[in-house]
C-alpha cells in the first residue's frame, strides 16, 4: 500500500487518528515531566538515556541502541516510550 | 494552524511528529530540530536505525549532502509524511515529495533527533521563536 493510502486508511479511521493523536500527546508529557524532574535524573542516571513511559522511567543504559533493543525485547511496543538523554554537561551541536 | 514546538535544554527548538511510510510497519516518532540551515528534511542516522528503516532498499541520492566538514552518502525516501499536532491536539499531516536518510554506520554519532529542513519549515507563513516566554511555534 502507498504511503498516501496509509496516511488516508489512518485519517479515516477515528480509532487510528486516536492512536496517533495519544501517542503524540504521551510523548508531549513524557518530555515536560523529564524536564521538571532534570535534577532528579541527573543524579540517578547521570551521561545516561532514560526511558520514559506514562511519566515513569522504565530502564535506563549508557548505550541509546542497547537501550532499544532492551525495551523491545521487554515491552514488544516502544511508540508510547520517549527516550531522553540525561547529563548535565553542555551540548554543543554542530551539523 | 499552528504546530506547537519547544525548547530542550540544549537551547534548540524541536518538533514532535509521527512519520508515516510504506518503507515502516507502522508511524513511528521522531523529534525533528527546526533547522534554518538545512535544504531538505533529513532522517538523521540514530532515528533510521531506531525505526529499522532499510536504506538498502531506499534508492541513492544522485548527489551527496554536504553536512559540516564532510560529504556523505545519503538516500531518498519518497512520499513521507510527517503528521503533526495543531494547538487544538488535532493531526496535521505534510507530505513531503522526498526525505533525505541519513545511513548509520559503526562510528555516526546517532542523535536522538532529525532535522526539520526548509522544505518544511517554508511551507508555513510564520516561524516564531520568543525565547522570553519559551515558545516556539510555525503558523500557517
Amino acid at each position: 500500500m502507498s504511503t498516501k493510502k496509509i496516511l488516508t486508511s489512518i485519517l479515516e479511521s477515528p480509532e487510528r487518528s486516536q492512536e496517533m493523536v495519544k501517542t503524540l500527546v504521551a510523548h508531549r508529557e513524557n518530555a515536560d515531566w523529564t524536564a521538571s524532574h532534570r535534577a532528579d535524573l541527573i543524579e540517578k542516571f547521570a551521561d545516561s538515556y532514560v526511558a520514559v513511559r506514562n511519566k515513569e522511567v522504565v530502564m535506563h543504559d549508557k548505550n541509546i541502541l542497547r537501550l532499544i533493543r532492551r525495551l523491545k525485547a521487554k515491552f514488544g511496543e516502544i511508540s508510547d516510550i520517549t527516550i531522553e538523554h540525561v547529563t548535565d554537561k553542555p551540548i554543543k551541536l554542530l551539523f | 494552524m499552528k504546530l506547537k514546538g519547544y525548547f530542550r535544554r540544549d537551547g534548540h527548538c524541536y518538533f514532535d511528529a509521527l512519520l508515516v511510510s510504506d518503507k515502516l510497519r507502522k508511524p513511528e516518532f521522531l523529534r525533528l530540530l527546526l533547522d534554518t540551515g538545512t535544504t531538505t528534511t533529513t532522517i538523521l542516522d540514530g532515528d533510521c536505525e531506531r525505526m529499522g528503516l532499510d536504506c538498502t532498499k531506499l534508492p541513492r541520492n544522485k548527489r551527496d549532502t554536504m553536512a559540516v566538514g564532510a560529504m556523505v552518502t545519503s538516500y531518498l525516501l519518497r512520499d513521507g509524511v510527517f503528521v503533526f499536532l495543531d494547538e487544538h491536539d488535532g493531526l496535521q499531516p505534510e507530505i513531503l515529495g522526498r526525505i533525505d536518510v541519513i545511513n548509520p554506520d559503526e562510528d555516526s554519532p546517532k542523535p536522538d533527533f532529525s532535522l526539520m529542513g526548509m522544505d518544511l519549515v517554508s511551507r508555513f507563513d510564520k516561524l516564531v521563536i520568543d525565547r522570553r516566554n519559551r515558545t516556539v511555534y510555525l503558523e500557517r
